[in-house]
């Protein structure tokens, strides 16, 4: 906490937030095109290779112990096939993901209480477009509004992070 | 002192925020190219995220106040901080990280505990040389729960110092120093203790001497009382410290200043304590010094000065010190010179001021100990480097005594030996 480079105790690697990371991207392995085995080690060897980084890297480069999660996460949901309960895994275990990183274990305890209270947003976007997605015939054309809304999303999200002075709250003239 | 926050920049994105965004923008391009909403849809949350993260935190730096005390013995550093956020920030939503002072060294991983509404933080550090610092800033900052943003606090903190010096300091107050005043009685003392002029009668305490009981007050009034008396001022102390550069390199002489200051530290406050004036002057290119005086006050004057005060860059001459002392300073003040001895401008420095009409004592730090611990020699070798080096050090030891009477002090941590000197009654005689 107050020391650059602490290390870290290793019984901080497993987590609840990580076994629901590994479930979750194992889950959307088992419904994914790839081979059984290699999309279980693959996912798997995912997250626990990034809560080992997570603890063993340097404070200074500890974020990117994130890289390996994502990479497993986003090369199986690539091979996921069209349908509803694969979208919803897919979601989930992006929540997921974020959840793990709520656990990071350079953090007080109840790190991850704290973290689910910071999903509602993402959950709640997520259910929306995943219903949205219910409703709305499948085809060219939704994935063509998705990709608008999408890119729109990028875009701003993009533009946010090179200012983030947008966040900042203009000082009063009294103050 | 309270130092209030300093203009604290404003949120910055976390390398996860970037990861996020970037794995989200490239799982959209796969999903929209593949025609596969799955990844579209793991990518949403990852793209949502950071940004709700900015949006939910304070739209400003939090405000947070810094409480420390240091605590612990000789070597033995803790400092203990209560760090408190302004609501609505929750303290588990800070990280605290403390810089450790130079000169000193972390023994044990800090330790925080949320406490309340704020958190704890246990620094154990070790101070391997007497040292005076102040613990630096700490850097505190907000982070939202998923860790992707972050906001540095604006702090409000008073300052929190270590002081460690030689034990036998504490009791080198009770030597008599020299007066500079024409009467005694001339700059009264408020301290009341047990010996004195009359001040007044209290209700008397259980430790209370049967001397000190004023019997016939006593009867009058049914309790026992006693007597008070105030103290005088016992006289007054100049302190020099020697900041000019020497031949042994900057890291060295750096040491030795930090053991230096921490002596004259130690030395004043005991004398403070007992109600002397004292001064103290430090010498590196020019003079810069806090003239005499005495309270509270002119301790916190004191140790300013000495926590500001660093190796010179270019070294005065040693004459121009002992006429610079005259400004500030009386003849006849008692000096202690804080000087190590190592070339001949030190050396030329206790004869000057001497001359000028101090008496003085030298307490001269020895870097023969620093020396021991960077030879890299073989064992012949380095005994006779360390036989030279001794010698050196004898010789300028031996040609500040002509002048004035040195103490050689090699065990950092013990002024026993300087303390029995002061404590002689011809030392004060010396150079008068």
């Amino acid at each position: 906490m107050s020391e650059t480079n602490r290390s870290l105790p290793w019984r901080n690697v497993i987590g609840p937030a990580y076994g629901l990371l590994a479930t979750a991207s194992a889950t959307l392995a088992l419904v994914s095109s790839l081979p059984l085995f290699l999309g279980l080690s693959l996912t798997i060897g995912a997250a626990t290779l990034a809560s080992l980084l997570r603890v063993a890297l340097p404070r200074s480069v500890r974020g990117l112990a994130l890289l390996p999660a994502l990479v497993g996460l986003g090369a199986v949901a690539v091979y996921c096939p069209l349908g509803t309960f694969p979208e919803l895994l897919g979601g989930l275990a992006g929540l997921a993901l974020l959840l793990w990183c709520a656990e990071d274990p350079d953090r007080y305890p109840g790190s991850l209480g704290r973290g689910l209270a910071a999903l509602f947003v993402p959950g709640a976007a997520f259910g929306i477009a995943w219903t949205s997605s219910l409703l709305l015939p499948a085809g060219l054309g939704t994935v063509g509004i998705a990709a608008a809304l999408l890119a729109a999303s990028a875009t701003a999200a993009v533009l946010l992070l090179r200012a983030p002075g947008a966040f900042d709250r203009d000082p009063a003239v009294t103050s | 002192m309270v130092r209030g926050g300093a203009e604290a920049p404003g949120l910055r994105w976390r390398p996860q925020a970037f990861l996020l965004v970037a794995a989200a923008v490239v799982l959209f391009a796969v999903g929209i190219a593949a025609r596969d909403p799955v990844p579209v849809l793991v990518a949403f949350p990852l793209l949502l995220a950071p940004l709700t993260a900015g949006i939910s935190g304070p739209r400003a730096a939090p405000v947070v106040r810094v409480e420390g005390r240091t605590e612990g013995y000789g070597r033995s550093v803790r400092v203990t901080a209560l760090v408190t956020p302004e609501a609505p920030i929750r303290p588990e939503s800070l990280e605290v990280f403390f810089p450790v002072p130079p000169g000193i060294e972390e023994t044990r991983p800090p330790r925080t505990d949320v406490v309340g509404a704020g958190l704890r933080v246990t620094l154990s550090w070790n101070a391997p040389d007497p040292t005076v610092s102040v613990v630096p800033r700490p850097d505190v900052t907000w982070r939202d729960p998923l860790g992707l943003v972050e906001r540095s606090a604006s702090l409000a903190m008073s300052d929190v110092f270590v002081e460690r010096y030689p034990p036998e300091l504490q009791r080198v107050g009770a030597v008599r120093l020299r007066r500079t005043l024409t009467l005694p009685g001339e700059t009264r003392s408020r301290a009341v203790g047990e010996a004195g002029d009359f001040f007044g009668i209290r209700p008397a305490a259980p430790n209370d001497p049967p001397r000190r009981i004023n019997w016939r007050a006593t009867a009058r009034a049914g309790v026992r009382l006693a007597n008070e008396y105030a103290l005088d001022r016992t006289g007054d102390l100049l302190i020099l410290l020697d900041t000019r550069p020497t031949v042994l390199g900057a890291a060295v002489d750096g040491r030795l200043l930090a053991i230096s200051r921490a002596a004259a530290f130690g030395l004043a406050e005991a004398f403070l304590r007992e109600k002397s004036r004292v001064g103290i002057a430090t010498y590196g290119e020019f003079l810069e010094a806090v003239p005499l005086s005495t309270g509270r006050t002119q301790r916190v004057r004191l140790r300013n000065l000495l926590l500001r005060t660093g190796v010179a860059d270019i070294p005065g001459p040693a004459e121009r010190c002992a006429v610079s002392l005259r400004r500030y300073y009386p003849s006849n003040t008692t000096t202690v010179v804080l000087s190590p001895l190592v070339g001949d401008e030190q050396v030329n420095l206790v004869a000057h001021v001497r001359r000028r009409g101090f008496p003085l004592v030298v307490l001269s730090p020895s870097y023969l100990p620093m020396l021991r611990a960077r030879t890299d020699l073989p064992l012949e070798d380095e005994a006779l480097v360390g036989r030279f080096a001794r010698l050196r050090r004898r010789e300028a030891v031996g040609r500040a005594w002509r002048d004035a009477p040195v103490v050689d002090w090699e065990d950092y941590w013990s002024l026993g030996g300087f303390v029995h000197f002061l404590r002689r009654p011809m030392a004060r005689e010396r150079g008068g």
